[in-house]
């Protein structure tokens, strides 16, 4: 990113013109604020992988074909006492009606029992009608609805329950309708009704746009808290406001650039994006290590500009060896095929560049211009014998992180055994993760929508839908029972599966007007034996349906059918079960016939799978990258190798963890697991940077480099940059812990992950990476460790 | 002084979009007015919209003493495939605007060609219908609403054979031209809670035959479009000069893209037709002739 000596003169130049970096930060902030208007969300999941990938093509020509809404919201009624009385019935008629008259609701196609289309047959005569064109007062009347509803395989599980408790309206939605906007209606006229029943409002299209809405909350509401949390920690860090504001403004000028650039180039916010601005804030907080590098050498130095020079050549290399490694690992995001990963990957690399430019030149601009008395108080409390308040607790840390390096130092082998202990535990925990996308688990458990999916889903069809599309070479097949027995077979397999809730084809509407050309006899609900009956069949349902029913099964020449398959779960794993009945009917079905899945389930299942492929090749790739930036950093493979060892304990605990938990490995974590990496290796880069300049300054030409030597100098490493460590790790866990309170569960898991792997990883190297250091420091620091000859012993060890 | 000058051009052009405001908010009274006007007093003499809408049912729906068409049913949904019925239709009026009897025999597809539906149209009561299935052998009656899709088209079963005029009010908004056409312009509001809450009728002056029908649903959306087509003088068997005005042509689209096309051919009026040839016997077996 930036090279040593350049970077040095645009040091130079922040410290000999300050003012001048000042305001043009200023002025290219309020740039980037220009386009910020124009910012929208994209939270369609079908936006997750390109609109030219096969599922999506797939999809759209079954929608074509069969002319499916893409959207459908499922609204339940459920009363606990029946739903069969006329009260009950005339608030369902009431609230239908009233759906029928919101903007957005594809009005003639809703489906609901009140107003369906039913065929029947009353003493020889053939009634088309609605199945309750009045509502029904008498018993009896209401005893032949019920008969009607429960011998009616088209209605029983998909309109209403078998228990008679719940009724659904299935409310498909016009292309571009808000799934929110409507469902806040929908929920609105069942405000109003009185009564014991109560209303459920749930189906895809309504979570993606409350996650939608949401997500400029989450935006809105909670990056500032965060950015309040940091503010206040670092006050109490360093005790000085102007050091907190410089701090806050490079996040600020950070996240400003970044999502200003994405407005400008005409990019959405997805919910990757969404969570950027908590991200940069956080990855902002490794400027800390000039903040606390300058409150030492603040008390070194006397002169302020010398104390800022010096502050930066000390911690450059580390800081710029993060950023790159940040950068890094969020790069590796841009190679992945989810489309919202990538973006999310550009905008924090951007930023992650921007925020390292501002701590070579904004950041000692302001410390050169810092008022004295700020300055004296952010040194005191570093300042031994100092008068400042924040001094004893100070030496107190202090003397705490040399007791923890100690510990690591010389009790090496006991922790190296139980990390090992743990590794073994963590990678079990790791074989048992799950690979699962399931937006609705998206939510808590207390919302709305989850409550209302899982109460549907419990008592009708399911609230997740797939089709598959089942086409022959042969015209009009299925007009013949040939046709009709092959879908047949296709919906007897798949019911058998639990997460299939209900299934549905043409084949059912020929078999319902065949039981009502005879009488309503249930012995009739078979397949016509001839092609001819078949077909006057079809015509008969074709004149006595919506032109929408028909063309939902079946496309004009009979080549293609489709099955509607409603499924209990939004799992992927549920799809799986589909395509694998799918796979063996394949096999022994007439030859010709073609199955395509396709639908919002399929959809889900073949994103699932992207998402683990990418996270497998992202984490590989993160490995990889990672370790060449830890090698070119420290110029010697062996320390490396070291740096990496905490950073794959980290990463591999929090595996474990997730696997036991039995937690849905998901997107966002996946997202994570590559990002973990970059981000926790920071802490490794300034370890062992730090620790190796002080051992070649304490003991130049390897003179002292004795075992005492070494371990003086990880305790000092432990003590001044570990101090860095640990406030940085508080400050990017404290930020993020504010997502914890998140009204979504990928922001709460993502919250939980950062703030568990800050944590985890400052530990594991103020205590794993001593114990190390001590346990091979005859391979890592070579001969010279024991003869002490050559001239730089440290930095060249022999492999290198 | 830049700031002033900049403050009184703001000012200058602020009264300037004052004055079009103003301008615009009484042109647009002004013509609301004129619209008024026009409604308040029926530029036509004796276009009583009550009456213009009973003409144009009998134009329209009691042509001739019978008739005999063939009629092909196109119906599609946007750009995909279409579906096809091809029937022979006849009617006999009992007299104008009164019962009806309507035979249909399928020709199209090929596994309903001998399928056929017979219907008696009674005024003020519900319709009956028959269907003959050759599958099972069997007539059977059907009950169905009058505002269900006919024969799963996009339109409703009384578009096919008439609606009750006074199931609606109606109102003469003005005289429009369509097509060439001068009509008169009715509209509608249904009298019982219906699947549309208003329709506008658009009658030809000259032969009362409805040349566009849009119809309104319960959000103000406009939800069906009718447009009649071509107009043949179609000559009487039985009169002699007689010709009978008849839409060839029609279509009706949906909003939400589905749409059914009906063209009519080797139309016949005054055939000679009686009340006993709407049978069960010929709703099983028609008669040859009629057959076109």
């Amino acid at each position: 990113m930036i090279a040593g000596p350049r970077s040095f003169s645009l040091v130079q130049f922040s410290v000999d013109r300050p003012r001048t970096v000042l305001v043009a930060t200023a002025l290219l902030t309020l740039l980037a604020l220009l386009p910020l208007p124009r910012i929208r969300t994209d939270t369609n999941p079908k936006n997750m992988l390109p609109p030219t990938s096969l599922v999506r093509v797939q999809n759209a020509e079954v929608e074509r074909t069969f002319g499916l809404y893409e959207d459908v919201i499922v609204v339940g009624i459920r009363n606990e006492g029946g739903l069969l009385n006329p009260a009950t019935l005339d608030r369902i008629r009431a609230v239908t009606q009233a759906i029928l008259a919101i903007p957005g609701v594809a009005a003639e196609d809703v489906t609901a029992f009140s107003s369906v289309t039913n065929v029947t047959s009353e003493g020889g005569v053939i009634v088309v009608g609605p199945l309750m064109a009045s509502t029904p007062r008498t018993p009896e009347e209401l005893e032949s609805l019920r008969r009607a509803l429960m011998s009616n395989r088209l209605l029983a599980d998909r309109m209403v329950s078998r228990d008679g408790r719940t009724a659904a309206i299935y409310v498909p939605l016009e292309r571009g309708a808000n799934g929110k906007a409507v469902a806040d209606r929908i929920r609105a006229i069942a405000r109003r009704e009185r009564g014991s029943e109560r209303y459920y409002v749930a189906g895809d299209p309504v979570a993606r746009d409350t996650f939608g809405a949401e997500m400029f909350t989450m935006m809105g509401f909670f990056s500032p808290i965060a950015g309040a949390i940091m503010f206040l920690a670092i006050y109490r860090m360093f005790r000085s406001v102007a050091l907190a504001c410089s701090m806050m403004a490079v996040a600020t000028v950070a996240i400003v650039w970044s999502m200003g650039a994405l407005a400008a180039i005409g990019l959405p916010v997805h919910i990757m994006s969404s969570m950027s601005p908590v991200f940069l804030m956080a990855i902002a907080t490794d400027s800390i290590h000039i903040f606390n590098e300058f409150s030492f050498r603040r008390r070194e130095t006397p002169d302020r500009r010398s104390a800022v020079l010096a502050t930066m050549e000390a911690v450059g290399r580390p800081v710029r060896g993060t950023a790159l490694a940040t950068a890094a690992g969020f790069c590796v995001l841009l190679l992945m095929s989810i489309v919202p990963v990538r973006i999310f990957g550009g905008v924090i690399v951007f930023g992650t560049i921007v925020l390292r430019v501002l701590s070579f030149s904004f950041i000692p601009a302001v410390l050169t211009l810092l008022p004295e008395r700020s300055i004296g108080r952010i040194a005191g409390t570093a300042a031994p014998g100092a008068r400042s308040a924040g001094e004893p607790r100070a030496e107190r840390g202090e003397r705490a992180l040399r007791r923890l390096a100690g510990a690591g130092a010389r009790r090496s082998r006991i922790i190296l055994a139980a990390a090992c202990v743990l590794a073994v535990l963590a990678g079990v925990g790791a074989s048992r993760i799950k690979v699962n996308n399931n937006m609705i688990d998206w939510f808590p458990h207390r919302s709305d929508l989850w409550q209302a999916d899982g109460i549907l889903n419990g008592a009708l069809g399911g609230t997740s839908v797939a089709y598959i599309e089942v086409s022959s070479r042969e015209p009009e097949f299925f007009k013949s029972p040939e046709g009709l027995r092959a879908l047949e077979t296709l919906q007897q397999r798949l019911e058998r599966l639990p997460v299939v809730g209900k299934t549905f084809s043409m084949t059912d509407y020929i078999k319902r007007i065949n039981r009502v050309l005879h009488g309503d006899d249930p012995k009739w609900e078979t397949i016509p034996p001839d092609g001819e009956a078949i077909g006057q069949y079809l015509f008969i349902f074709s004149g006595s349906a919506r032109a929408s029913d028909l063309n939902a099964v079946v496309d004009p020449s009979l080549q293609r059918a489709n099955v509607t398959v409603q499924l209990r779960s939004w799992d992927a794993s549920a799809m799986r079960q589909v395509l694998g009945v799918l796979k063996e009917v394949r096999a022994s079905a007439p030859a010709g016939l073609t199955f395509t899945p396709a639908g919002t389930a399929y959809f889900n299942l073949v994103w699932n799978d992207e998402v683990l492929w990418d996270m497998v090749r992202g984490f590989l790739l993160a490995l990889v990258v990672v370790f060449v930036l830890l090698v070119l950093n420290f110029r010697s493979l062996r320390w490396a190798v070291v740096g990496y060892i905490p950073l794959l304990l980290t990463v591999l605990i929090i595996y474990g963890v997730i696997g036991w938990a039995g937690k849905d490995f998901d997107m966002p974590i996946a997202v994570l697991s590559c990002l973990s990496l970059g981000m926790a290796v920071d802490f490794s880069i300034h370890f062992i940077g730090r620790f190796r300049e002080r051992l070649r300054a304490e003991a130049p030409g390897g003179a002292g480099a004795d075992d005492s030597a070494v371990t003086e100098a990880l305790l000092w490493t432990a003590a001044r940059p570990g101090r860095g460590i640990l406030r940085n790790a508080l400050l990017f866990a404290g930020a993020f812990s504010v997502m914890l309170f998140a009204p979504l569960t990928p922001y709460v898991t993502v919250g939980a992950f950062i703030v568990a792997m800050m944590l985890m990883s400052a530990l594991l190297t103020l205590l794993l990476l001593p114990a190390l250091i001590i346990a091979l420091r005859a391979w890592l620091l070579g001969p010279e460790f024991r003869s002490g000859k050559r001239k730089n012993p440290i930095l060249l060890p022999r492999s290198a | 002084m830049r700031g002033a000058y900049r403050l009184r051009g703001g000012l200058f052009l602020g009264s300037l979009l004052g004055v079009a405001i103003c301008v615009l908010a009484a042109v647009a009274a002004g013509s609301g007015e004129g619209d008024q006007a026009g409604r308040a007093v029926p530029t036509t003499a004796g276009s009583d919209a009550r009456w213009i809408m009973e003409r144009s049912n009998l134009a329209y729906y009691y042509a001739g003493s019978d008739t005999r068409y063939r009629m092909v049913l196109e119906m599609g949904y946007r750009e995909e495939p279409k579906r096809l019925r091809v029937m022979t239709v006849l009617r006999w009026n009992e007299a104008p605007g009164g019962e009806q009897r309507y035979l249909l025999y399928f020709q199209q597809p090929g596994d309903v060609r001998r399928m056929s539906c017979m219907t008696r149209k009674h005024v003020g009561a519900a319709d009956e219908r028959w269907i003959y299935v050759p599958a099972s052998g069997r007539v059977m009656q059907v009950r169905a609403p009058e505002r269900s899709s006919f024969l799963g088209s996009e339109l409703v079963r009384e578009e096919f054979s008439g609606r009750d005029v006074d199931a609606d009010q109606h109102r003469f908004v003005r005289d429009e031209r369509v097509g060439g056409h001068d009509c008169y312009l009715v509209e509608s509001t249904p009298r019982q809670t219906e699947d549309f809450t208003r329709y506008a009728t658009w009658i030809d002056r000259v032969t009362f035959l409805p040349l566009r029908q849009e119809f309104w649903n319960s959000r103000g959306e406009r939800s069906r479009v009718f447009v009649g087509g071509r107009i043949a003088e179609i000559p009487s068997r039985r009169e002699r000069g007689r010709r009978y005005p008849t839409l060839m042509e029609r279509s009706m689209s949906n909003a939400s893209g589905r749409w059914t096309k009906m063209s009519l051919d080797s139309v016949a009026y005054d055939v000679g037709l009686h009340d006993t040839d709407f049978s069960e016997e010929h709703l099983r077996i028609p008669m040859r002739e009629w057959l076109p």
